[in-house]
């Protein structure tokens, strides 16, 4: 554990050196995404199982959706060269070390070793449900209110946007 | 196996809250201030986790929980007023919304 802990805290603290350093928006995300996936790994290896897993699916799922927008990083980009192999060495090979330590803290038995308290899922769900309550319902309330206005503020208005896009 | 210890892990959401700081204040284009926030709140919840790692207890991460959901709401707002920027002004610099010119 404490192995995987001192390499994903460098993988993390690397790309995210990297996005200060990086030209183009769409490399930075890259960098970015793996940034937020190593320091997932990371917490999942210092014994907070469940809310690693959480953050791991949003993160990825908000990558995937940036990567998606539909003309927002392509033109953002304005670049084809990011598909050349040789920009995608670096992230690859430490995206496959970040995996290999997923795959390697998934199998071990979950916070054995590094810090000393593991906090079960069914505890974090019982402090969600129980004592902090209105906390959850509230950050949850905050999630929605802000993908709907951010759904309203993409919206095309056909008289203002007309001819761009 | 060797423990973390606690420092380690304080220095390394140090050193990633600097570095996304660092961002927002190097950077110009909109897109990356929006990636420099999502970092710092990534390394404010590392600190959290690391916290509850060391003293136990769901209090912590239910902060973790918070922070995340904080960070997702505010990349989806940004992200949103950052592609309207860039439909109606054609480009992602925050210095041209403050009228500075290059």
């Amino acid at each position: 554990m404490t192995v995987v802990f001192y390499i994903a805290a460098a993988i993390a603290l690397a790309s995210t050196a990297a996005v200060v350093f990086t030209g183009s928006p769409v490399r930075a995300l890259r960098w970015l995404a793996l940034s937020l996936l190593a320091s997932a790994v990371l917490a999942y290896a210092v014994a907070a199982p469940l809310v690693a897993a959480v953050a791991l699916a949003l993160h990825l799922a908000a990558m995937v959706l940036a990567y998606r927008l539909p003309d927002g990083w392509a033109m953002v980009a304005r670049e084809r060269r990011w598909r050349v192999p040789r920009t995608w060495v670096v992230p690859g090979v430490l995206v496959t070390l970040v995996l290999i330590e997923l795959i390697y803290v998934l199998g071990v038995n979950v916070g054995a070793g590094s810090l000393r308290a593991t906090v079960s899922a069914a505890a974090l769900g019982t402090a969600l449900a129980g004592p902090y309550a209105v906390t959850a319902v509230l950050a949850l309330l905050l999630a929605v209110t802000a993908l709907i206005a951010g759904l309203h503020l993409v919206r095309r208005v056909p008289g203002r946007d007309a001819g761009d896009g | 196996m060797a423990e973390v210890p606690l420092v380690h892990g304080l220095l390394l959401t140090t050193g990633l809250f600097a570095l996304g700081l660092l961002i927002v204040l190097v950077r110009r284009n909109i897109a990356f201030l929006l990636m420099g926030l999502v970092a710092m709140f990534n390394a404010a919840g590392l600190a959290l986790v690391l916290g509850t790692a060391r003293w136990g207890g769901a209090d912590g991460q239910v902060l973790f929980f918070v922070t995340l959901i904080v960070a997702v709401a505010l990349a989806a707002v940004g992200a949103a007023l950052a592609l309207r920027m860039l439909r109606q002004r054609g480009s992602l610099d925050a210095a041209a919304l403050v009228g500075r010119r290059r």
